[in-house]
C-alpha cells in the first residue's frame, strides 16, 4: 500500500447527526473512520445525505449532534477556512472575475503563504494539470474540462490535509468523465492525501475508491472495500444499488429438508450448497429474497443439461465485450451477462443455471443479508498499482471542449 | 405570392418604423424645445411666430443662470444628496441582500414582505411622520435629512432587486472562498460583490435619478436658500414677476445633463449586466 502523504489526516465521524427540520434527519452516522491517505467515496441516490455529510466535514454545515475529528483534533467548532481542507464543487465554483492564476492563489494569499512558496506551488500544480497556457484566462474562457482542472488545481495548491470532492465529474460529458476518472486516481496516487469523494454514480465509486460508504436516508448502509461491497452486500438496498444490470432478486422461503437447505418460490426450487448453508446467520425458516448477479448465471447455449432451469429469451443487448440476455421464466425475469458477442435469437428456449456458491440471501422483513462474508476480502486496493511510473498526470486535454 | 409577401413585409416594417419614430418624436420634442428655447434671446422667446431653431444663437441665458442665480450651489447640493443617497442604498441594500440570501433567521420571509409593504405606500403618507421624526433629531434643513429620507424610501426597492441578484449567484462561490480561508466579510467583498456589480450599478442609477429629480422631500425639509436642491431652485425662476423662460430652460437643460451623462457612461455595463443576467456569474 502506498504511504500516505505526511500531511494527510484521518477523518473520524463520531455519532454525527444533522437535522434540517424537526423530523428531517439528513445525516445519522454512528461511527465512521476515513483513514489517512485513503480515497473514500460516499455513494448513494440523490437526497441520501452524502453531500450534507461532506459539507459537515468541510464545516459549511454545523452538525446537530456529534463530533468530527481530524486525527485527534475535534474540528466541529473550527471554521472551514481553518480546517486545512480543500473542496472541489460540482459546478467548480471558480471565481468568475479572477484569472486562473488568481483563482489558484486566492486561498494561498488568504493563508499568508509567502510569494516564493506560492509561485512554487503554482508552478507545480499548473505543470501537473497542464494549466500553464491558461493562467491568464478567465474561467468563462475555458472549456468544462479545463475548468474542472483549475478547480482541482485550486484544491491542490493548498496542500490540504484532506480533499473533499462533491460530484466533480457530473458536469462533464461522458468521454471527458472517463478521462478525468483515471486522472483523479493518478492524482490521488501522486499526492497521497485523504480524499473524500461524493457521487451517485456507482461506476465512479467502484472504479476509483479504496473504500465506499453506501448511504441511504442519511445512514451508512455499508462501509467497506469496493470488492466486499460488490461480493457481500450487507442488505437488499446495497445489493441492488451496486451493479449494472442490477442483481436478480426472487422472493420465496427458506426450508430445511432432505438433509439440506432449500429455497422455494413459485416456479423455482433450489437446493443450496453447503458453502451457502454454512454462512447462514439464522438457519431457521423464514421469508427471504434470493439474489444472483447477472454474471453469476451460466447460459447453456450449446447444450442443455437435464437438471438446469429454462427460460425464453426476450431481450438481447450486444455490447461488444459482453452480451446482456434477459430471459422470461415462470418465477420472473432473469437478467444474465455473457462474455463476448453472442448471436442469440429471440423467443429461443435456453437452459441456464445459477452459480450456487455466489448466491445472496436477504431477509424479507429487514432487508439485511442473511449470509456472512466468506473469509477476508482481498488486500486493500492500492492506487500505486494503477499508475505505471513516468506518466504525466494529465494527458493533453487542453484542446478539448465540452 | 412572393411579391405580395415582400409587399406585406415592407409595409409592416414601414408601419413599425413610423410608429416608433412617432413615439420618439413625442418623447424627445419637449427636450428639444427646451434646448432650443435656452439658446434664444428674450425677444425671440416671447415672439408670436416661433421657429423650430433659434434665429440668433445666444448663451446669455446660461450666463445669467451661472452668475445671477444661485445655480452652482444648487447643482452641488443636488449632486451631493443624489450621490450619497444612491451610495447608501447600494451599501445597505447589498449587506441586507447578503443576509437575506445567505442566512436563515426567524421572521425572514415576513421582514421581506414588510419591507415591500412600505414601498407600496405613497410617499405623501409618510411626509408628516418623517418630518416629525427628523425635526426631533434636529436634522431638518440639511443634506443628511434628504439623504436619510431618500435612502429610506429607496431601500426597499434596492433590497428586493439586489436580493434577486444575490440569489442568482451560486452559494458555492462564497463557500469556496470560505474554505480557501476567507472570512464571511472578505468572501463577500472579494468574491460576491464583484459578481453583483451590474445589479449594484442599476440600483445606483435608479436611486440617483429618483433623488436627483425629487421635488416633494426638499420642499418639505429644506428651508434655507443655501440648501436648496435644483428642482426647488428651478422654481425660483417662476415668481410673481412672471416666468423667466430663457434662464428657466437653460437650467432645465443642465438639470437633465447629469442623468444623460450617467446613463451614457454606465449604460454599457448595465446592459451587459442585465443581458448576461445569471450568465455574468455562470461560467
Amino acid at each position: 500500500m502506498q504511504t500516505p502523504n505526511s500531511r494527510a489526516t484521518d477523518v473520524r465521524l463520531d455519532h454525527l447527526q444533522k437535522l434540517f427540520a424537526k423530523d428531517a434527519l439528513a445525516v445519522d452516522i454512528e461511527e465512521m473512520l476515513i483513514p489517512a491517505g485513503e480515497f473514500v467515496t460516499l455513494l448513494g441516490p440523490s437526497g441520501c445525505g452524502k453531500t450534507t455529510t461532506l459539507k459537515l466535514i468541510a464545516g459549511l454545515e454545523r452538525p446537530t449532534h456529534g463530533v468530527i475529528f481530524f486525527g485527534d483534533r475535534p474540528v466541529t467548532e473550527v471554521p472551514p477556512g481553518s480546517r486545512d481542507i480543500a473542496m472541489v464543487f460540482q459546478n467548480y465554483a471558480l471565481y468568475p472575475h479572477m484569472t486562473v492564476q488568481d483563482n489558484l492563489e486566492y486561498g494561498l494569499k488568504k493563508h499568508h503563504i509567502p510569494r516564493d512558496e506560492r509561485q512554487r506551488r503554482l508552478a507545480w500544480a499548473s505543470e501537473m494539470l497542464q494549466l500553464q497556457g491558461l493562467l491568464k484566462r478567465k474561467p468563462r474562457q475555458l472549456s468544462g474540462g479545463q475548468q474542472q482542472r483549475v478547480a482541482l488545481g485550486r484544491a491542490m495548491v493548498r496542500e490540504p490535509k484532506a480533499f473533499l470532492l462533491d460530484e466533480p465529474l457530473s458536469n462533464l460529458d461522458a468521454r471527458l468523465r472517463l478521462l478525468m476518472r483515471s486522472e483523479l486516481i493518478r492524482l490521488h496516487h501522486s499526492i497521497g492525501t485523504t480524499m473524500i469523494y461524493v457521487t451517485h454514480d456507482q461506476v465512479e465509486a467502484m472504479s476509483m475508491s479504496q473504500r465506499i460508504a453506501v448511504m441511504r436516508d442519511g445512514r451508512v448502509q455499508q462501509y467497506d472495500r469496493p470488492e466486499a461491497i460488490y461480493k457481500y452486500p450487507a442488505n437488499r438496498f446495497v445489493a441492488t444499488f451496486i451493479g449494472s444490470p442490477t442483481m436478480n432478486l426472487y422472493e420465496g422461503e427458506l426450508t430445511t429438508g432432505d438433509g439440506g437447505l432449500h429455497f422455494t418460490s413459485q416456479g423455482l426450487s433450489l437446493r443450496l450448497p453447503h458453502s451457502v448453508a454454512e454462512r447462514l446467520i439464522q438457519p431457521e425458516w423464514q421469508a427471504v429474497a434470493l439474489g444472483v448477479r447477472p454474471e453469476d448465471i451460466f447460459l447453456h447455449i450449446a447444450d442443455r443439461p437435464t437438471d438446469c432451469l429454462v427460460g425464453r429469451v426476450i431481450v438481447v443487448e450486444e455490447l461488444g465485450p459482453e452480451t446482456l440476455v434477459t430471459l422470461e421464466t415462470p418465477f420472473g425475469e432473469v437478467a444474465t451477462r455473457v462474455r463476448g458477442m453472442q448471436a442469440i435469437d429471440f423467443d429461443l428456449e435456453l437452459g441456464f443455471s445459477f452459480d450456487p456458491h455466489r448466491l445472496h440471501l436477504f431477509s424479507l422483513k429487514t432487508g439485511e443479508s442473511l449470509l456472512r462474508p466468506s473469509g477476508p476480502v482481498g488486500a486493500p486496493r492500492s492506487h500505486q498499482a494503477i499508475s505505471s511510473g513516468g506518466r504525466t498526470l494529465v494527458q493533453t486535454t487542453s484542446s478539448r471542449t465540452s | 405570392m412572393i411579391a405580395s409577401y415582400r409587399f406585406r413585409e415592407t409595409t409592416r416594417t414601414g408601419l413599425v418604423m413610423f410608429v416608433t419614430w412617432l413615439v420618439v418624436l413625442v418623447a424627445v420634442f419637449p427636450l428639444f424645445w427646451a434646448i432650443s428655447t435656452s439658446l434664444r434671446d428674450n425677444q425671440e422667446v416671447i415672439s408670436r411666430t416661433p421657429s423650430l431653431l433659434p434665429k440668433t444663437f445666444t448663451l446669455s441665458n446660461y450666463g445669467y443662470m451661472l452668475q445671477v442665480s444661485n445655480f452652482p450651489r444648487q447643482f452641488a447640493n443636488s449632486t451631493i444628496v443624489a450621490v450619497f443617497s444612491a451610495l447608501s442604498v447600494v451599501f445597505f441594500g447589498s449587506l441586507g441582500a447578503y443576509s437575506l440570501t445567505r442566512f436563515k433567521f426567524v421572521g425572514q420571509a415576513l421582514s421581506l414582505r414588510v419591507v415591500l409593504l412600505t414601498y407600496l405606500f405613497p410617499a405623501v403618507l409618510l411626509v408628516v411622520p418623517m418630518f416629525i421624526i427628523l425635526r426631533g433629531m434636529g436634522l431638518t434643513d440639511s443634506y443628511a435629512a434628504l439623504i436619510i429620507v431618500h435612502t429610506a424610501t429607496g431601500l426597499p426597492l434596492g433590497l428586493w432587486l439586489l436580493r434577486a441578484y444575490f440569489l442568482s449567484i451560486p452559494i458555492e462561490l462564497d463557500q469556496a472562498a470560505m474554505i480557501d480561508g476567507a472570512s464571511r466579510l472578505s468572501a463577500l467583498v472579494d468574491v460576491l460583490l464583484p459578481q453583483a456589480i451590474p445589479g449594484m450599478i442599476s440600483i445606483f442609477m435608479f436611486i440617483f435619478v429618483f433623488s436627483w429629480g425629487d421635488y416633494l422631500w426638499p420642499l418639505i425639509l429644506i428651508t434655507s436658500k443655501s440648501q436648496l436642491t435644483l428642482p426647488l431652485g428651478i422654481h425660483t425662476y417662476m415668481n410673481e414677476q412672471g416666468f423667466q423662460w430663457g434662464p428657466l430652460m437653460a437650467v432645465t437643460v443642465v438639470f437633465a445633463l447629469p442623468v444623460v451623462v450617467l446613463f451614457t457612461v454606465l449604460q454599457s455595463r448595465l446592459v451587459r449586466g442585465l443581458g448576461a443576467g445569471a450568465g455574468a456569474i455562470k461560467f
